[in-house]
């Protein structure tokens, strides 16, 4: 049960809510199924879960587009939905009037629109299109202004369902660090629902995992990802399966598969292979959870590029003599090539976690939320000459 | 009732009651008409006779009751000018309002969609944009029935006002079905040329008597047709519009009910 001071808090409180899908032809489908939540103000929730699972549906109900169909959303302030950027604008009308209207339809006056268009306007980088229609803008462009004009809106929860790719990686990188700021110093709240797994840890600090509907888990994004990622590892089959050859198992020699920081540790691949296969090349990528690449394991790397296979089964093994990677959760991606290209791969597999306890005395934490590898050193301390 | 911050918002199953959407759509009024003024000034766009298509529908639907007047010996001659034009301009009104309005399911799903609005706030944005429609049909109306029958003739002023309503209501009405049953957006220019057709019928005196009259006369159009050309009293006008708001009350409820989940489905 929150304490009192964090129901003062809380800007959205989702209240035993579900919503199902009536269909014409008498199917109904039970989107939502009895979700309660609470977001506090001035935090970043995202919402994680596969395709289908209720994600966008959330948004909509919090949102106020859809009703539910049992329970209620309470939210303490003024929502936005960025479910679609621009929408409402119109291709015939240019930037400005585009801004004014979409100004007016979020309850401004003439002169608050005025002095935030101006902000707008150099934030999007568009000002020497805004005369013209919007007909004539690029796709990147109609989507800087449409998003620069939701961003500068005076809202105080703002709903952002998989659209903050937009642009080139600067304009990116601005809206993102707007964001931020909005939350930052304005106390802003967000709920996001996305795939991109850096954005969210970039927004958010707390997660809900969604699965059919139900809700699978909340708590930090650290562990809310964590246990999503985990899960997904078992259901996701390879996702480039070859005829030939099929990769079977890809596991650690210790379960679970925690290690300390520069350990040693086996790494077993079991293939089934169903004719003659030569010059085969096993590639394997390390990921930290947040999708970073962090390194990659190659047979080329340490002599032999290739490998050669008779039908049958074959395990491969990989030594690894120090797992120098910092503390953090890591995944491998496993891809088989031939000469032709890739033949077979599996994503996501092999989850393991590093820890490292001494590190937990430092006083600067950047060690134990920054994955990457480890490389070995020593600092000394040469004293001048007196 | 719980308190709310300034913009907060409940989102529970209740369908919506009648006087929360008009009190919604009222807080959002600025926006209503930014909405409908953007509509209005992209009508135009791109034709090359731009506001005269205002006038066009009135003048091209006047040409051949002109014809039909001149060439026969119908009842058409013996109607003063005024009560033509409103009885046209009337039809010609609500039939845009209903085609403006049925279809906004249908039409603006993508935006209604993705953004939180009023329930009415597309409904009354169209109110906006047949403006200046609406205007000049009222004021041919007021103006000819000044000049032809003196302060009586502000009847034909409120004529319009009727017909526009029940356009807006069974706009609401037909929109409000759509999405159960896709087939009366169909059917509606079906209704709209039975429409016409009956209102010339009924300018030429040719109108069927007995039982098949008073069926049609049933509906409003008709009803407020036949008020106009046999200059019925006062009574006749209370009817016609206690049935025409009747009808818009009605559709507006159920619009208003029906708003938010009915998109699902459209």
């Amino acid at each position: 049960m929150p304490s009192s001071e964090f129901e003062q808090q809380t800007l959205i409180s989702v209240e035993d809510v579900s919503k199902v899908y009536a269909f014409k032809d008498g199917q109904n489908i039970q989107a939502l199924c009895n979700i309660c939540l609470k977001v506090p103000k001035g935090t970043g929730l995202a919402l994680v879960g596969p395709n289908g699972c209720g994600k966008s549906t959330l948004l909509r109900l919090i949102a106020g587009i859809s009703k539910p169909t049992s329970g209620r959303i309470v939210s303490q302030g003024k929502v936005a939905a960025l479910i679609d950027p621009g929408a409402g604008f119109h291709p015939e009308l240019n930037g400005w009037e585009n801004l004014y209207f979409y100004g007016r339809l979020s309850g401004l006056s003439d002169k608050e629109i005025r002095r935030l268009s101006v902000e707008i306007i150099e934030f999007s980088g568009i000002s020497n299109f805004l005369h013209r229609p919007l007909k004539y803008y690029s796709h990147g462009m109609y989507l800087r202004l449409a998003f620069s004009a939701a961003v500068f809106m005076p809202y105080d929860i703002l709903l952002i369902d998989e659209i903050l790719a937009v642009g080139d990686l600067q304009f990116q990188q601005r809206c993102i660090a707007k964001l931020l700021d909005l939350k930052e110093k304005e106390g802003r709240t967000f709920v996001i629902v996305s795939h991109q797994t850096q954005l969210l840890y970039q927004l958010c600090e707390y997660g809900v995992w969604l699965e059919k509907g139900m809700i699978k888990k909340t708590g930090t994004l650290d562990n809310v990802l964590e246990e999503y990622y985990t899960a997904q590892l078992s259901v996701e089959n390879a996702h480039y399966e070859s005829q030939f050859i099929d990769i079977q198992m890809v596991e650690w020699d210790r379960k679970p598969s925690v290690y300390h920081t520069g350990e040693p540790a086996l790494l077993s691949l079991k293939l089934a292979i169903s004719e003659v296969m030569e010059n085969i090349q096993l590639r394997i990528n390390v990921f930290d959870i947040k999708e970073n690449f962090i390194t990659h394991l190659d047979p080329g790397l340490s002599g032999d590029s290739s490998l050669n296979f008779k039908p049958g089964k074959a395990t491969v093994q990989v030594h690894l003599p120090a797992l120098d990677f910092f503390p953090g959760n890591y995944f491998l991606r496993v891809s088989v090539y031939d000469n032709r290209g890739l033949i077979s791969r599996i994503m996501r597999i092999a989850h393991f976690h590093i820890i490292n306890n001494s590190w937990n005395k430092m006083v600067n934490a950047h060690t134990t939320i920054r994955t990457g590898v480890f490389l070995k050193h020593q600092f000394s301390i040469i004293p001048l000459g007196e | 009732m719980e308190n709310l911050r300034p913009g907060g918002l409940i989102n529970d199953s209740e369908p919506q009651k009648l006087a929360a959407a008009l009190r919604e759509v009222w807080a959002l009024r600025q926006a209503v008409v930014a909405f409908g003024f953007r509509d209005l000034k992209v009508r135009y766009v791109h034709t090359k006779l731009g506001w005269i298509w205002l006038m066009l529908p009135l003048v091209l639907l006047m040409a051949p009751i002109a014809l039909l007047s001149i060439k026969t010996e119908f009842q058409i001659q013996s109607l003063h000018l005024t009560k033509l034009l409103t009885i046209l301009g009337g039809h010609i009104l609500s039939s845009g309002m209903v085609q403006q309005t049925a279809s906004i399911w249908v039409n603006q799903k993508p935006f209604l969609n993705k953004i939180n609005l009023p329930v009415l706030f597309l409904p009354a944005s169209r109110l906006v944009v047949v403006i200046p429609e609406w205007s000049m049909y009222s004021l041919i109306a007021l103006l000819g029935g000044i000049l032809a029958e003196g302060a009586d003739g502000i009847k034909y002023f409120y004529v319009i006002q009727i017909f526009m309503l029940f356009g807006l209501g069974l706009g609401l009405l037909i929109c409000t079905l759509s999405h159960r049953y896709r087939d009366v957006l169909h059917a509606l220019p079906l209704l709209l040329q039975f429409q016409l057709v009956v209102v010339v019928i009924q300018l030429a005196g040719l109108g069927p008597s007995g039982d098949v009259m008073c069926l049609l006369l049933a509906y409003p159009p008709f009803f407020l047709v036949d008020t106009v050309i046999s200059d019925a009293s006062l009574v006749n006008y209370c009817i016609a519009t206690v049935i025409v708001f009747a009808l818009f009350y009605l559709s507006l409820a159920l619009y208003s009910k029906y708003a938010k989940n009915a998109l699902e489905r459209v």
